[in-house]
């Protein structure tokens, strides 16, 4: 119990801490971050008046970096952003003291420093990171384990061409991962391709995430390798090839993913035809009539009447045609996409 | 002879007695373990941004169940709608209404009947219709018609054929949900591996200003039967179900707010209409599921208080309530006697239910032998007078003790009152509980059990609700 009222005590105590800190410094530091020039240190200096400022301690400090962390969810990263944000870091002597947790500090805190590099592109130090990305604080360990794709030029996706994976890949590291990539491509740091990565890992889930990543951020040339994968005898790969192709709109696959069509699940066509509607080349039309008469799925037929609807004028042409020869029991799909794809459903494709 | 029964009496129920107090100690030190994991690696406000603007968050479906709720239903789904979550529906299922619930809602959300190819993955009352807004700012709204089922799982179930995301929450039309409830359950979803149900903590609105469907102060209620619930939820949720949590044992998820992977609870059959305990019920049907399938799952309890939900104001219809849940209890032990020491249902098979039908299965039954005993013993003049009253105070102590743990997790927590005054009504509570609220609710328990054994027709009762009417001008 004493542990637990520590934490409470560190817990309340924290988060007041925190709130006096975003009552007085948030405005000023978002001004900061959304300035559309790098800006001086003396106009740092007349914005934040690190003069004034009397929440210097340890305690407080920590929660500084923590208020930086949750800037970054207010603003859009960008060069002049992160340049201006940490200038104000260096500022207010929270480089010095982001180094020395990183050092001598708790796991916690450290986990909050490469957080804070990680958001805010701030160089750490290579010796000290090199021990924290085999941390046994699982957390820690993810954290500075992210923090070296960002910093690393050489190999950046060493740790995740490990063969012993004692954690599973998590749906939270996809959509940080997902974050780390967009924030690489904003800030124009090139990022190595995953292809050969995805070849030399075995995990299943990490090689379907970097089979969608690429289609997010890969080039035209790496994008058309994950045509490859409609082949895959492994279904989650096939389903984040095709899922990619309609991710970056790659119209020159359709031809593939109509001649893998038939031998795929039901699941998987509907993963296809969604495809087909978000690249719109204008040419899939007889293929979507052409799935629509020849699924066995309700669910399918569904899907491949929406693609028709929404596709384009000849798709709806198409749509009104079959609706007129289309058996009583299947009027209802008919009437159901037409009424409800009238209606804003961005949710609709299931 | 008699002395020996006697004798024979008082060892067992010492037994039993310290067995229930150890357990509970046990209880705490879990939850406090759940309490102390539970806290996210990520900065709050940076989390929330990335779950926004991420391609990989999980939808959700809130399905809530209507039924005759004509003057709070308004009031009601715009609180739902309100959730600050990017990727979720409201499910609402209009249960044969015999009100005006349904024409309320047409025209005050511009809803239009919409064709619907409804495929019913789950057997149901027949469907009727589905309405969808005309309105953008309804989006997220739909409406499912269908005839009265007679009960919330087969509302439930509609809602399930009709929904269209990979979770779902199940709640009362007329809970109130904290703003950022679908973010705080779905947090341990992402976070962690194979989580098939999420139990967010709930609290009573009874006492509570509201405005605009949304708790602007949470107070506790100062008349007794919702302040006994009041501190019974805390137990419930901070203690039992937080500790459950910590091993992968919690037994139940709480009708009135809990998220899902309604892919598994397809699976396993959907809720049962017939239940008394359907909330219960599913959850052991999906552990059940994923354990004779070697599927991994997990099910977790967050200490986040996540709905406020108006609580029976009086004891004619907490009686109803509690009777039915004391039918519902021994109703699913019956249905799920196969799982009850079966080690192929893991901790759930091997832990908690063999617990609960020893715990609280039973220690109505035990409570209410143990207190003819006394009374008997009393008259006879066998009583250690000395004795009991040592005994007593110890027992009163810890009970005591047990509310002030709770009262203290809930205020650490920052969650349900912001005013720590307010807690000296718990207090109170916890001060009066063993003496007017507990045996009101073993009475009820067991009859409960009576009308379950001998299957005695159920007939829903109509709970009384004040809703968003009383909101705060």
């Amino acid at each position: 119990m004493p542990v637990h009222v520590r934490q409470f005590l560190y817990t309340q105590t924290g988060q007041k801490r925190y709130q006096n800190l975003y009552v007085k410094y948030h405005e000023p530091l978002l001004s900061i971050a959304k300035a559309d020039k790098i800006l001086s240190e003396e106009e740092l200096s007349a914005m934040i008046h690190p003069e004034l400022v009397e929440e210097t301690s340890y305690a407080y400090n920590i929660k500084w970096i923590e208020l930086f962390i949750s800037l970054r969810a207010d603003t859009e990263l960008g060069e002049i952003a992160v340049t201006n944000l940490q200038n104000t870091l260096t500022l207010l002597g929270l480089t010095n003291f982001m180094e020395n947790r990183l050092a001598l500090g708790k796991e916690r805190d450290k986990l909050r420093v490469i957080q804070a590099a990680r958001v805010l592109n701030i160089p750490l130090a290579n010796n000290l990171m090199s021990q924290l990305v085999n941390s046994r604080y699982l957390p820690l360990r993810k954290a500075a384990r992210f923090y070296y794709i960002l910093t690393n030029e050489d190999d950046p996706y060493l740790f995740f061409e490990e063969k012993e994976t004692v954690e599973d890949f998590l749906v939270w590291d996809e959509m940080e991962l997902h974050q780390l990539f967009e924030d690489c491509q904003k800030l124009g740091k090139h990022l190595p391709s995953f292809i050969p990565l995805m070849r030399q890992i075995t995990d299943s889930k990490k090689i379907a995430f970097f089979i969608r990543e690429t289609a997010y951020w890969g080039s035209p040339a790496e994008v058309h390798y994950l045509t490859e994968y409609f082949h895959s005898p492994n279904p989650e790969f096939r389903k984040a090839a095709f899922e990619g192709m309609g991710i970056r709109k790659f119209a020159e696959s359709e031809e593939a993913m109509y001649a893998e069509y038939y031998d795929q699940p039901e699941t998987l066509r509907r993963t296809i035809l969604e495809s087909l509607l978000a690249i719109k080349s204008g040419k899939a039309v007889p293929f979507l009539r052409e799935a629509y008469q020849n699924s066995a799925s309700r669910f399918t037929k569904r899907t491949a009447l929406l693609c028709l609807w929404l596709y384009n004028a000849e798709g709806q042409q198409a749509f009104l045609e079959l609706k007129e020869t289309a058996s009583p029991h299947e009027r209802i799909l008919f009437e159901h996409v037409e009424k409800v794809s009238g209606i804003q459903d961005s949710n609709y494709l299931s | 002879m008699s002395e020996y029964i006697i004798d024979f009496y008082g060892y067992t129920i010492f037994i039993y007695s310290m067995g229930m107090i150890v357990s509970y100690v046990i209880l705490i030190w879990l939850a406090s373990l759940t309490i102390l994991r539970s806290k996210s690696s990520s900065v709050e406000s940076y989390a929330k941004k990335v779950i926004e603007k991420s391609p990989y968050t999980p939808g959700v479906s809130i399905i809530a169940p209507a039924y005759n709720e004509e003057r709070t239903i308004v009031g009601n789904v715009n609180s739902l709608l309100a959730q600050k979550y990017p990727k979720f529906e409201v499910v609402i299922v209009n249960d044969g209404s015999k009100d005006s619930t349904l024409e309320t809602l047409i025209s005050h959300f511009n809803l239009v009947e919409v064709p619907f190819d409804y495929v019913e993955q789950i057997k149901t009352q027949p469907f009727k219709r589905l309405f969808k807004s005309t309105s953008k700012k309804f989006s997220k709204l739909i409406v499912v018609d269908k005839e009265n089922g007679g009960t919330k799982a087969d509302a439930v179930n509609a809602g399930l054929n009709a929904a269209s995301y990979p979770y779902f929450i199940n709640t009362d039309v007329d809970c109130i949900l904290a703003r950022d409830a679908i973010y705080q359950c779905i947090i341990p979803v992402i976070e962690r591996s194979n989580v098939i149900a999420v139990s967010g903590a709930m609290a009573m609105s009874n006492g509570c200003k509201i405005k605009n469907g949304e708790i602007i102060e949470s107070l506790p209620p100062h008349s007794l039967i919702p302040l006994f619930q009041t501190l019974e939820y805390m137990r419930s949720f901070l203690i039992g179900k937080m500790g459950w949590s910590a091993i992968n044992s919690m037994p139940n998820v709480s009708g009135g707010y809990g998220l899902f992977d309604r892919q598994v609870a397809i699976a396993a059959g959907g809720y049962s209409p017939d239940s008394f305990a359907e909330d219960m019920d599913m959850l052991i049907r999906m552990v059940g599921y994923c354990c004779d399938f070697s599927k991994k799952y997990r099910v977790v309890q967050i200490p986040a208080t996540c709905c406020w939900t108006e609580g029976p104001p009086n004891i004619k219809i907490l009686s109803r309530q509690r009777i039915r849940w004391g039918r519902g209890l021994l109703q699913t032990f019956h249905r799920h006697k196969r799982i009850i020491f079966n080690r192929k249902y893991r901790q759930l098979g091997l832990v908690t239910l063999p617990y609960l039908m020893l715990f609280e299965l039973i220690a109505p039954l035990i409570e209410f032998i143990g207190t003819v005993v006394l009374i008997v013993l009393a008259i006879t003049g066998a009583i250690n007078w000395n004795t009991a009253i040592v005994i007593f105070l110890a027992i009163y102590t810890f009970c005591t003790s047990l509310s002030i743990v709770v009262i203290f997790n809930d205020y650490a927590l920052g969650g349900s009152y912001q005013k720590f005054k307010s807690y000296l009504w718990i207090l109170l509570a916890a001060l009066l509980e063993p003496f007017i609220y507990h045996p009101m609710v073993v009475f009820f328990s067991m009859k409960g059990y009576w009308n379950y054994l001998i299957n005695k027709k159920a007939v829903w009762g109509k709970m009384t609700r004040k809703g968003f009417s009383t909101e705060t001008k």
